[in-house]
């Protein structure tokens, strides 16, 4: 009886984690993962790696068709942003901008479920 | 003692020959995928030159890749048809490898210089076909198909000049730093001018 109420809590919990926010701004306010870190490399190649690594995800047989990346980047300000949706509600977010100093600032949020999808940076 | 002698000489000529068959295989393997490239490449570049004579002044002109290209079953755009005349995508053959739609698509197909009527397909799941009239192409310059939402979220696509970034690959939609647009944008799967004066840059 215990381990079935705890199989059924393991798996509400997994099934709430991959669901996603609506919103992005709602997924950077209440996700598990973070990451904010200044890297020495030129953005837009971090934006590219980014994009890449998330759209690969998109690959999955499995889960893959559910997913979609969405990415934006200004070519004026380096500034990038790369969303990973999962039917159609955000589980991965990241923004990369251009530091005073040349840099490429890396913030990242995302869930337990686009774990698997995150890029080496 | 004699006996598992030859039992262990078996086993290491056994092992041999499943090393010689396996280099074997992967060897003939690694031909026909040579071979197959080699064909595409092929296919692809006669449909990249069909429209021009070798020295005529071009333009080139391919399809800026969107999210959904990835996926197999969306067929990404490529130019069908100019002043009426159907382009041919590829022969068929049981015997030679055959190029993908994506293939076609973000290539550089030569586009004669001057005013063309166009014929645009793909789009979707479904082959949408969108016409375009009188669009003219410069020689020397790069054009792409590009798709676009309008502001009342209709599917519009318009033809624009693009420049290239190197630190992108042409499969990537960055790689096409779109520019100038020398169309209007046209609802996808019409004729219909969505745009005059609306979104132009």
């Amino acid at each position: 009886m215990k381990m079935g109420i705890a199989f059924a809590s393991l798996a509400f919990v997994a099934g709430c984690s991959i669901l996603g926010y609506r919103d992005a701004s709602e997924l950077k306010s209440e996700a598990k993962y973070r990451l904010s870190r200044q890297i020495d490399r030129d953005p837009v190649l971090v934006y590219r790696d980014v994009s890449r690594a998330l759209a690969a995800c998109t690959r999955d047989p499995v889960a893959g068709p559910a997913r979609a990346v969405t990415s934006k980047l200004n070519r004026e300000t380096d500034q990038g942003e790369v969303s990973l949706t999962h039917q159609g509600r955000y589980i991965a977010r990241y923004e990369i901008s251009r530091t005073g100093d040349g840099k490429a600032q890396v913030d990242g949020w995302w869930l337990p479920g686009a774990l698997a999808c995150q890029p080496m940076l | 003692m004699a006996s598992s002698k030859s039992l262990a000489l078996f086993k290491l000529g056994a092992l041999a020959l499943i090393v010689m068959l396996a280099g074997c295989s992967a060897e003939q393997k690694a031909q026909m995928v040579a071979q197959s490239r080699a064909e595409v490449a092929a296919a692809v570049d006669r449909y990249d030159n069909q429209l021009v004579q070798p020295g005529d002044p071009h333009a080139v002109l391919s399809a800026q890749p969107r999210p959904i290209d990835d996926v197999a079953r969306y067929s990404p755009y490529r130019l069908s048809e100019i002043d009426g005349k159907q382009l041919e995508a590829a022969t068929y053959s049981f015997t030679q490898a055959m190029p993908l739609a994506r293939d076609l698509a973000f290539s550089e197909l030569k586009v004669p210089a001057g005013v063309h009527d166009l014929s645009i397909r793909g789009g979707a799941v479904r082959n949408y076909v969108t016409k375009f009239s009188k669009v003219e192409f410069e020689a020397g310059k790069r054009y792409a198909i590009v798709e676009e939402l309008a502001p009342d979220e209709t599917v519009t696509v318009h033809i624009s000049e693009y420049r290239i970034d190197k630190r992108f690959a042409p499969i990537d939609k960055e790689y096409y730093v779109v520019g100038k647009r020398i169309s209007d944008a046209v609802e996808r799967g019409g004729d219909t001018v969505i745009d005059i004066q609306g979104t132009r840059p």
